[in-house]
């Protein structure tokens, strides 16, 4: 698909209000499209239409770990198993800290950041995000 | 003395000598009676023999005519008594013997009487010069030419049914009574009576000389069925006399040779001759000696000899075996074959049974159950055991007859009934220090032949290499048993263990899970414990941003509170969920060389910044010399500063706090000072020990940390090997904080000890 002017964020919540909550953060920002995607297994099946080219690639992808059926370790996975999602940055955001979970994220499986979602509001979020898309 | 005078001499010495040692060996073992009236009859023979000797070398017609009388009343004997003994053989019972007896004997000693005192049968006997003597005969001579063969031919007649009846030794023995007696008797009927009857005394002689064969016959079958000692007498005998025969052929011949040569023996050439002859002599009579002897065994033993080799053989094959059903196969086999027999078996002794109790190891044409029935009252175990020598059937009788105890002969006629009834004749045992370790049965011979005694000693020998043998393999088969029943106990042993080790790894991994799990719980918890917070500080922040609209002061101001508040739960949670994580065992320090001491300070000092700014307070950092870099938790040593600093800054109303870095005796050293509330002795010392632990000062001041940031650090910190203090001047003099890390963390990491056991 032709890619558009927006930016495309895909991410990965399964919490309601956390969601309403990065949609109201997202609305401040123009030029970013933003897909919300409850499932990891729903995430794994857009990833895979993703690779076979029938759904728009997204800029970036905002990545919970706890999901209510497959972490969100399992859907990093997947995308850096395909060349046509490996290169697409990863921001874990999750309330998880975990030495462990850390390191295998943004060691083995290549996610560019760990962010802690107490620790990055709105406030910090919101430039940070804007300055990976070049916006 | 003519020559027929000495061959009756050595008829009559024949018939002495041999029949003493055939009476001495047969005694043994046979049934008085029957005995006595052999005796009896040999007796009569003997008698016939020296009647006729004197008969012969009478001059004077008197003594011709007595010795004439005693000549035919001996003969008269022998026919009566060898009918009593062919009657009572072998069993020596007879119904009604006492009646039969007397009425064959009555016309006998009327016959008797009439030759003796009578001119009736012998009426005159005179001497013929160059010829035997003449006897006249008397009117009623025909009754005694009746008589004799009459009485034979009875005896004949018992003995043919005899023969006919039994089996084995019994059976031989009438066969070769028969023969020897028939042969010589017909042969003496024929020279002593009928010639005589025509008035041909020729060959009035011959039949005592005739009685050779007799006797002959009637030894053989003894000794060769019984008595080897008389086999070997006899070899010897025959050996001495062919020897002595050679001899004395040798000598007449080299004196006939001298005579011839020389001229006679005291001559010089003879004397010179002999001294050449006797040495060669010597040499050629050891040899002669031994090809007699070879003769002697090979006509006398040579069924031993074909024997002895099969048998050889089969030891052989014994000792190269070590399997038991091999082994009894073997001998049960070989036997069968070298002995030519319809039955043979072997009983063992089952060793597993307390009792003694056998088991058939092999049988080739008894009755399965038969066998066992042989050893079932123990009785011949017992017997077996005590005597340790083969058993032959037909002794068992003869045995049984010589005891006196009803019981014990009760039991041998118990014994040798069983042992017919099942076709048995013989009883090797097998023999294994001086115990019963089983029993060889054996049949009969296909040929009906008896076992000879030459049989029993080959048969006793094998029976003791077979007890080796069989005792050898059962040993051999328990040590192998042993070893299987070993190696069972170890696959179970080990399969048990091997079972134990899978429990114990799945306990393991069940930890491993549980571990997980507790990951899970950790993840569960910081998900429900952070979400609400992350939420509400998240709307709050955008509230306050003016995201949702313009927010009056007043408004502001609240929810700034309400934002500050939830931030500091925040960072109680995380606390929490640290301290926890420790106490779950996750809390490990993961130590990383080159780490800078004065970056990660540094860091922290920006993070914290804008909160000092906010609180007019000053951070700042001052470094004394060149800090190495070290080996340490980079993450676990930056929240343990990030505690300190920030309770440092929470306790500081005015001034600020400093952090001061120092390498001094290969340790680091940091020094956080503040201006604040300080703390009194007392908090110092319990500052570090458990969580949620504050000075009064900050319970009084209302500051809402809650203590466990300190504690954690002092763990983290501790972890590393390193140390903490803190101290105070006093009330509202400030505190300092001070830390020592060293240089190498790895040294000391995990060695803490009031970190929980990771597992």
């Amino acid at each position: 698909m032709e890619k558009q002017n927006k930016k495309k964020i895909l991410w990965v919540e399964d919490e309601q209000m956390l969601i309403d909550l990065y949609k109201e953060l997202m609305g401040t920002m123009d030029g970013i499209e933003v897909e919300f995607i409850k499932l990891g297994q729903e995430a794994i099946n857009r990833i895979k239409e993703i690779q076979e080219g029938k759904a728009e690639k997204p800029d970036l992808i905002m990545l919970d770990l706890l999901l209510p059926d497959i972490n969100g370790d399992k859907v990093c996975e997947v995308a850096r198993s395909n060349l046509g999602t490996k290169d697409i940055p990863v921001f874990v955001l999750t309330n998880y800290t975990g030495e462990q979970m850390e390191q295998k994220m943004t060691g083995g499986l290549g996610a560019e950041k760990y962010l802690v979602k107490t620790e990055w509001g709105p406030n910090k979020l919101v430039p940070l995000i804007k300055k990976k898309l070049g916006i | 003395m003519d020559f027929i005078n000495i061959l009756l001499i050595f008829a009559g010495l024949f018939n002495i000598v041999w029949m003493a040692f055939f009476l001495r060996a047969y005694f043994r073992g046979v049934n008085k009676k029957i005995a006595n009236f052999f005796i009896f009859n040999v007796i009569t023979v003997f008698l016939w023999v020296v009647a006729i000797f004197c008969y012969r070398s009478s001059q004077n017609n008197t003594t011709i005519l007595l010795y004439c009388r005693f000549l035919y009343v001996a003969a008269a004997l022998i026919p009566i008594t060898f009918l009593y003994f062919v009657y009572f053989f072998p069993e020596g019972k007879r119904k009604h013997s006492w009646i039969t007896l007397i009425t064959i004997s009555f016309p006998v000693i009327i016959l008797i009487t009439l030759v003796l005192f009578t001119n009736l049968i012998i009426s005159d006997a005179y001497k013929i010069n160059n010829q035997e003597h003449f006897i006249v005969w008397g009117s009623l001579y025909f009754l005694y030419v009746i008589y004799i063969p009459l009485y034979f031919l009875w005896s004949f007649a018992i003995l043919l049914k005899r023969y006919l009846e039994n089996t084995g030794i019994i059976r031989l023995q009438a066969l070769y009574i028969l023969i020897g007696v028939s042969t010589s008797s017909f042969i003496g009927m024929i020279t002593n009576l009928i010639l005589p009857s025509f008035y041909n005394f020729r060959f009035n002689w011959l039949g005592q000389v005739a009685t050779i064969i007799w006797a002959s016959c009637a030894i053989y079958p003894i000794a060769r069925y019984r008595l080897s000692d008389i086999r070997i007498i006899f070899r010897k005998i025959f050996t001495y006399i062919l020897s002595a025969g050679f001899v004395y052929g040798m000598f007449y011949l080299i004196t006939w040779l001298y005579n011839k040569i020389f001229g006679g023996i005291y001559t010089n050439g003879a004397y010179i001759l002999g001294l050449i002859i006797a040495p060669l002599f010597v040499g050629l009579f050891v040899w002669v000696n031994s090809k007699i002897r070879g003769i002697a065994n090979k006509y006398l033993f040579f069924d031993l000899y074909t024997r002895q080799e099969t048998i050889a053989k089969m030891t052989d094959k014994l000792t190269s075996s070590i399997n038991l059903n091999k082994i009894i196969d073997l001998i049960v086999d070989s036997i069968e074959e070298a002995m030519q027999l319809d039955r043979a078996g072997i009983l063992l002794i089952d060793q597993k049974e307390k009792t003694v109790k056998f088991k058939i190891a092999k049988v080739i044409g008894f009755n399965e159950n038969n066998g066992i029935s042989l050893v079932q009252d123990n009785f011949l175990t017992r017997y077996l055991e005590k005597t340790q020598k083969p058993l032959v059937r037909d002794e068992l009788q003869m045995i049984s007859r010589d005891l006196n105890d009803a019981n014990e002969k009760q039991s041998f006629s118990q014994l040798a009934e069983n042992m017919k009834r099942i076709e048995a004749s013989l009883c090797l045992p097998m023999i294994i220090s001086g115990k019963l370790i089983g029993i060889i049965v054996l049949g009969s011979k296909i040929s009906g032949d008896a076992y000879t005694s030459d049989d029993l000693n080959l048969l006793s020998t094998l029976s003791k290499q077979a007890a080796i043998a069989v005792d050898n393999a059962r040993l051999y088969k328990e040590v192998q048993d042993f070893s299987k029943t070993l190696q069972q106990k170890v696959d179970e042993q080990t399969k048990e263990i091997k079972q134990a080790y899978e429990i114990e790894k799945r306990a393991n991994k069940d930890l491993l899970e549980l571990d997980e799990a507790k990951t899970n719980f950790m993840l569960v918890t910081q998900h429900h414990l952070r979400t609400p917070l992350t939420i509400t500080t998240g709307f709050l922040d955008l509230i306050l941003s003016g995201h949702f609209g313009k927010v009056s002061k007043k408004l502001s101001a609240a929810i700034l509170k309400a934002n500050d508040s939830v931030k500091k739960e925040i960072g109680v949670v995380n606390d929490l969920l640290s301290v926890s994580s420790f106490q779950l065992g996750h809390g490990y320090v993961q130590v990383k060389p080159h780490v800078i001491i004065e970056d990660i300070i540094k860091e922290i000092i920006i993070d914290l910044s804008p909160v000092a700014e906010e609180r007019k307070i000053f951070l700042k950092l001052n470094t004394k010399d060149n800090i190495p870099e070290i080996t340490a938790d980079p993450k676990q040593i930056k929240m343990a500063f990030q505690n300190i600093i920030d309770n440092a800054m929470k306790y500081t109303k005015h001034g600020g706090v400093s952090v001061n870095i120092a390498f001094e005796n290969d340790k680091i050293k940091i020094e956080v000072k503040d201006t604040g509330i300080g703390m009194d002795d007392e908090d110092e010392k319990y500052l570090f020990e458990k969580p949620f632990q504050r000075s009064k000062e900050a319970w009084s001041q209302n500051a809402t940390g809650k203590g466990i940031g300190v504690y954690l650090s002092a763990q983290i910190i501790k972890a590393h090997g390193g140390a903490i203090t803190a101290s105070s001047e006093g009330r509202d003099k400030g505190s300092t904080f001070l830390i020592e890390l060293p240089i190498d963390a790895s040294l000391f990491a995990n060695k803490h000890t009031t970190f929980k056991d990771l597992k």
